[in-house]
């Protein structure tokens, strides 16, 4: 806020209410917005004036201040935690006022519900329209691309949030209801049901609180939005920061045609799980607005959508089911099965493993492999079924889903890397996937969140193609650009990657196998040739390159891996080395971007030397 | 092509060896002392009297090293400096590291200070950018006038974040 601002505002909760009223001082208000500036701010006085009366005759009925404290309250409760406290109580009250007309609670005092009403909605726009007003001349501004009004959530909500609300408190009492689950005996389990009760009537009061205190809106171009009943909350989103906006429909959002709109940004203030059921009126007119106000200064008249640059086919979805589920899991798995099995019953694991016979062993893995892909299919239709893929000169934009439909628009200018992931099999079948990482990426309650924009298989002719229309400027010269290796002696380093498992798995099979001596050589043998053979394709796999625009680095054989970014989008760079690099000449090279970060493949120290100095006279040209 | 990689002078004020001294002595008599004198009669009940030794001596050695002489070694390594666009630093013993930080993706600078820092009049900057939550610079002795100096010097950048 401006200091013009400030000192012209005669709302500000600061003041006490009284001036209000006095005409302020010409001097306190710049003088460039001093002519408009008075014209609001006397427009303002006259509405302001009426809701004074207004309130002193309510005063009169009601016969105490309730209200008098009521019209600061807004600004009261953003501005001092110490009123907050003592306003609990009243604020409490106030939100149970405004909502108890929109569900239909009746046995409410309406009277002063609709006064409350009428002043919350004045004192509000006044507040608005004055640091709108004051300090830009676009107040009467025709175009103005802000939603006046505060919307709420659809009524619906209710039903729609209830389940996921219950998952997520059932998550916060897990070990409760474990300790509940498993140790209740008969004599406990009236107390069990009402904690589970409890649980349930928590899960609705908090599904009834967000249904009735949240608000949101559009101001000055930004969104605003409110929500909490005993601890308030005020969140304000810039749309230019706004990193992808994520539009999904499930089932019973279709059934009463609701969709749920997600904004991420960096760091973690996304609205997961806040804009939970809206209209499908309602959220488009947000993300209009949204989108408008973002593109106030570059306006592009884009309302018509560009053509699927890529759909996917269902066998295409189908082979990139078959293609997840690595052989690890089902080994893992059936590993895992074995060891607990023989630990539970020893005696049933001695027979089946005597009756086990070789076809009967094939026949049991290639069941449970069948069962992983199938699995994994599914999972992939319900995700990716009918994915289409649109660009156009601001958004890409990728629509799917089966059942839960998904339309994610991520900016072009807020992509911060490009991931090319082939792992072997997908890449036998000629495919790979691509992931456009945002700085939405990042850890969120301790789980790597990942950004929205996966296009789950790409062609490997069509991925070119498909670069170029995503980033021209770095891909044309990415692709064209001469790749480097890392340095051979990066070898000793990648082997330590595979020989951890490796021994891993050795003692393993020393220890539960009990194979002699013979046997197990043998698989020393085995096990040696396969962590060379790895670290040796690895290592070939292993390519960087740097452009004038872009960085490229691959690494990987098992599950390759290809990163790109633009110069553009770094935000510091390092090279580190541990004793062990320091003995091979070796350096590692970081890239950071904002919410990952790319590795780039050993190098020696001069190289990497080389590639932070070359960076570095980027930003002096920046600068 | 390798015409003149610019590799960081500056220093950091020598009193941060005896910052970093006094809280990993501080750390070896109250933490790292006691948990040896407990675990000694642990390992002899467990193993045998050398081995319980050899153990507690390598432990106790590499905390001494770490207070007395460790300090030293890091002070010579820590080169930082600042150009028109971008900050360096260069620091570590045996995993050394080097960065470089854009002058203009600097989001914002912490200024931090314990209580040995105030005595010593030191002070720690932070730089961050928006790659993520942990500082992108950290450089922990500067004299408080210079930290400021370099707080305001640099917070006075803008540019684009990239983000």
């Amino acid at each position: 806020m401006s200091s013009s601002n400030d000192t012209s505002n005669p709302t500000s909760g600061d003041e006490p209410l009284e001036e209000t009223s006095k005409p302020i001082d010409p001097k306190q208000v710049q003088p460039e917005a001093q002519q408009e500036g008075q014209q609001v701010v006397s427009d303002m006085e006259d509405s302001f004036e009426t809701i004074l009366e207004n309130a002193r005759a309510l005063k009169a009925k009601t016969g105490d201040n309730y209200l008098e404290t009521d019209i600061t309250e807004e600004k009261e409760v953003r501005e001092s935690k110490q009123d907050k406290e003592e306003n609990k109580e009243e604020n409490k009250e106030e939100d149970l006022c405004i909502d108890a007309q929109l569900i239909g609670l009746e046995d409410l005092p309406t009277e002063i519900d609709e006064h409350w009403n009428h002043f919350s909605t004045e004192t509000m726009e006044l507040d608005e329209s004055h640091t709108t007003s004051l300090p830009s001349p676009s107040f009467t501004d025709e175009d103005s691309v802000d939603l006046e009004e505060w919307g709420q959530l659809h009524p619906y909500s209710l039903l729609i949030n209830l389940l996921p609300q219950m998952g997520r408190t059932l998550q916060n009492a897990w070990p409760l209801l474990l300790f509940i689950i498993v140790g209740g005996n008969q004599a406990h389990q009236v107390i069990d049901s009402i904690f589970v009760l409890f649980f349930v009537a928590l899960s609705v009061i908090r599904t009834l609180i967000h249904f009735l205190t949240l608000r949101y809106r559009v101001q000055d171009g930004k969104l605003i939005l409110k929500m909490g009943l005993i601890f308030r909350q005020a969140r304000t989103l810039d749309p230019a920061r706004i990193q992808n906006i994520e539009i999904t429909q499930n089932l019973l959002h279709k059934y009463f045609d609701l969709v749920e709109l997600k904004l991420e940004t960096a760091g973690d203030a996304s609205t997961k799980g806040l804009l939970s059921a809206l209209s499908l009126k309602d959220a488009t007119q947000l993300k209009k607005a949204l989108q408008k106000s973002k593109r106030q200064h570059q306006y592009q008249d884009n309302e018509h959508p560009a053509e699927a640059v890529l759909s996917l086919s269902w066998g295409e979805i189908l082979l990139f089911g078959l293609s997840r589920r690595t052989v690890g899991t089902v080994v893992v798995l059936s590993a895992i099965a074995s060891e607990a099995l023989s630990v539970m019953n020893p005696n049933d694991a001695q027979q089946m493993a005597s009756s086990l016979t070789l076809p009967l062993f094939i026949g049991l893995m290639s069941i449970s492999f069948a069962f992983s892909w199938i699995w994994s299919s599914i999972q992939a239709t319900l995700r990716y079924h009918k994915l289409k893929l649109h660009i156009d000169a601001e958004e890409i934009n990728i629509v799917s889903g089966l059942i839960t439909k998904r339309s994610v628009e991520i900016p072009r200018h807020k992509i911060q890397t490009i991931e090319w992931f082939e792992p072997w099999l997908r890449r036998q079948m000629g495919f790979g996937t691509l992931y456009l990482e945002t700085a939405a990426l990042g850890m969120t309650d301790g789980e790597v969140r990942r950004s929205e924009g996966v296009i789950p298989m790409v062609e490997r002719q069509y991925f070119a193609q498909l670069l170029e229309t995503i980033a021209p400027t770095s891909a044309s010269e990415i692709l064209n650009a001469k790749t480097y290796t890392p340095h051979s002696k990066a070898r000793f380093i990648i082997v330590f990657g595979y020989l951890v498992p490796a021994i891993c798995t050795m003692a393993f099979a020393w220890w539960s196998l009990e194979l002699s001596a013979v046997y197990f050589s043998i698989v020393a043998v085995l096990s040696t040739v396969v962590v060379l053979g790895l670290t040796e394709l690895d290592f070939q796999m292993q390519q960087w390159s740097i452009t004038p625009h872009a960085i490229l680095s691959r690494s990987g054989y098992l599950n390759k891996r290809t990163w790109l970014l633009d110069r553009e989008k770094i935000q510091c760079v390092y090279r580190t080395e541990d004793p062990l690099l320091k003995i091979l000449g070796l350096s590692q090279v970081v890239l950071q971007v904002a919410g990952s970060a790319v590795y780039l493949p050993l190098i020696t120290e001069h190289e990497a030397q080389q590639v932070l100095h070359n960076l570095t006279e980027d930003w002096a040209e920046v600068g | 092509m390798s015409s003149s990689i610019y590799t960081p002078q500056s220093q950091l004020d020598p009193n941060i060896t005896y910052a970093w001294r006094f809280g990993r002595f501080f750390r070896l008599a109250l933490v790292t002392t006691p948990f040896t004198a407990l675990s000694f009669p642990l390992l002899m009940w467990m193993f045998n009297y050398k081995v319980a030794a050899l153990l507690c001596g390598i432990y106790l050695t590499y905390h001494v090293v770490w207070a007395l002489l460790w300090p030293t070694l890091e002070y010579h390594f820590f080169r930082y400096d600042i150009r028109n666009h971008d900050f360096l630093v260069q620091q570590g013993v045996l995993f050394r590291r080097s960065s470089a930080i854009p002058l203009h993706r600097i989001q914002h600078i912490d200024t931090h200070q314990g209580p040995i820092d105030r005595l010593l009049g030191l002070s720690t900057l932070m730089l961050y950018t928006a790659s993520g939550v942990t500082p992108d610079g950290i450089i922990p002795g500067l004299a408080q006038e210079d930290a400021q100096h370099l707080r305001d010097v640099l917070s006075k950048r803008e540019g684009d974040d990239g983000v």
